[in-house]
């Protein structure tokens, strides 16, 4: 059974080490918050200004002068801190932030990524994605393994607009978990009842074990 | 007796420092922080050839259908944009500039403080880093991004005075600092404008000198 959406998001979480800083994106990364294992001090960070963003609590009303990178109402925990975009944008390229987690459109054997334009239609824009993903001291992409027709989105070479290049550490899809190293990438996990053959198929580059 | 310094101004007084061809900053991120009631002003106002510079185009969509806007210096235009947006954006031939929102947040910044421009990695090996000049610092290169000085910037705060300090909440302080510090003249609405004194100068998000008008909204 290939992962869901959620358990992509529940993998992600349980490997983000206890301290680290998180910058998350739009997309499978929103839903990584609500997985962090109780008692591991995680922080996330929006590109919007927030330090310590947690989801808002079912009893707590949403603030409108309080929302994620998405523009959806969020919480903020102790510890937190509010800030503008010119001091968002310094930690993120200064190096301050310990992870990114993206959504991606195609990531390339190189580890360069494309998420936000396809060659007929931009999707949003390019937002702070260029920021974060060369920035951040280590990227992480959650995504389907393919497009929903089946197309391929780990490529030799990216055919889409590049965010950034040379970034992609690791990529969680709902086929597995993989691991890059320079232009090598292996396997760290399969989900439940995939094959190394299945994911090798739906992948553009090779694959060691 | 010294003079006064009063920056309170009426909404229309305020809005009417714009003209055909500026160049305007408008601040937020999503409704966060979004000057509602200067924009909802100057969208009734007959300009044409105006240079927008705001994060997202969804919320300029009156004065993008109305013809004010020549060309849009943003960084995320599409998000909860319409298919009849992104038609009227293309049938009005306004041209989209995109810049990484670091970016467009800093070369802001930058040009508020007296510098010429930043110097930065994001865009590198993408299309962001075309027709740019490369600068080589400490062995490593960097893409010059020239200053972005606006004309006009119109943001939002919680609190004012009439010094023009400001008080922001939560995420709605985003870019409205740096389009305020970028500005040849910066338009600042609150709901709330106290008495000098009642803003703690140890809770001032931007020091009145960044701002020349307060105007209190309804």
């Amino acid at each position: 059974m290939a992962w869901s959406r959620d358990e992509i998001a529940r993998r992600i979480a349980s490997d983000i080490p206890d301290g680290w800083t998180v910058n998350i994106g739009v997309g499978i990364p929103t839903l990584v918050p609500r997985y962090i294992p109780q008692g591991r001090e995680v922080v996330f960070h929006s590109e919007n200004g927030i330090l310590g963003m947690v989801p808002l609590r079912e009893d707590e009303s949403p603030d409108p002068e309080v929302i994620d990178a998405g523009k959806n109402a969020v919480s903020i925990r102790f510890g937190g801190s509010f800030f503008d975009s010119s001091v968002s944008f310094a930690m993120i390229r200064g190096g301050h932030i310990d992870l990114g987690i993206v959504g991606a459109l195609q990531v390339s054997q190189n580890g360069d990524l494309s998420n936000w334009s396809t060659n007929e239609r931009m999707i949003g824009g390019i937002g702070g994605a260029a920021d974060v993903c060369s920035g951040v001291k280590q990227l992480w992409v959650a995504m389907m393994h393919t497009a929903e027709n089946g197309t391929r989105k780990l490529l030799t070479d990216c055919t889409f607009p590049l965010t950034a290049v040379s970034v992609v550490c690791r990529v969680y899809s709902d086929l597995a978990v993989l691991e890059r190293d320079e232009r090598k990438w292996k396997v760290v996990t399969l989900s439940p009842g995939t094959d190394l053959l299945e994911v090798r198929n739906a992948t553009g580059f090779p694959i060691d074990i | 007796m010294g003079v006064v310094t009063d920056k309170r101004e009426s909404l229309h007084k305020a809005i009417s420092a714009i003209d055909h061809g500026m160049t305007v900053a408008i601040g937020g991120f999503g409704g966060a922080g979004f000057p509602t009631s200067l924009v909802s002003v100057l969208e009734k106002r007959r300009l044409h050839g105006l240079t927008m510079v705001s994060n997202n185009a969804a919320r300029l969509e009156p004065m993008i259908e109305s013809g004010m806007v020549a060309r849009i210096i943003c960084s995320f235009p599409f998000g909860g944009a319409s298919d009849t947006l992104r038609k009227s954006i293309q049938n009005a031939g306004v041209e989209i500039r995109l810049l990484p929102q670091g970016t467009l947040s800093e070369c802001l910044r930058a040009a508020g403080s007296g510098l010429g421009g930043v110097l930065t990695r994001v865009g590198i090996g993408t299309e962001f880093g075309e027709g740019r000049e490369i600068v080589e610092v400490h062995g490593k290169k960097y893409l010059l991004e020239p200053a972005l000085n606006v004309e006009v910037a119109l943001i939002h705060a919680s609190v004012a005075d009439r010094w023009g300090n400001l008080v922001m909440r939560g995420t709605a302080r985003n870019f409205n600092c740096v389009m305020a510090m970028a500005a040849a003249i910066s338009v600042a609405e609150a709901a709330e404008v106290v008495e000098i004194g009642e803003i703690s100068p140890e809770r001032c998000d931007l020091p009145g000198i960044f701002v020349d008008k307060v105007v209190k909204t309804a």
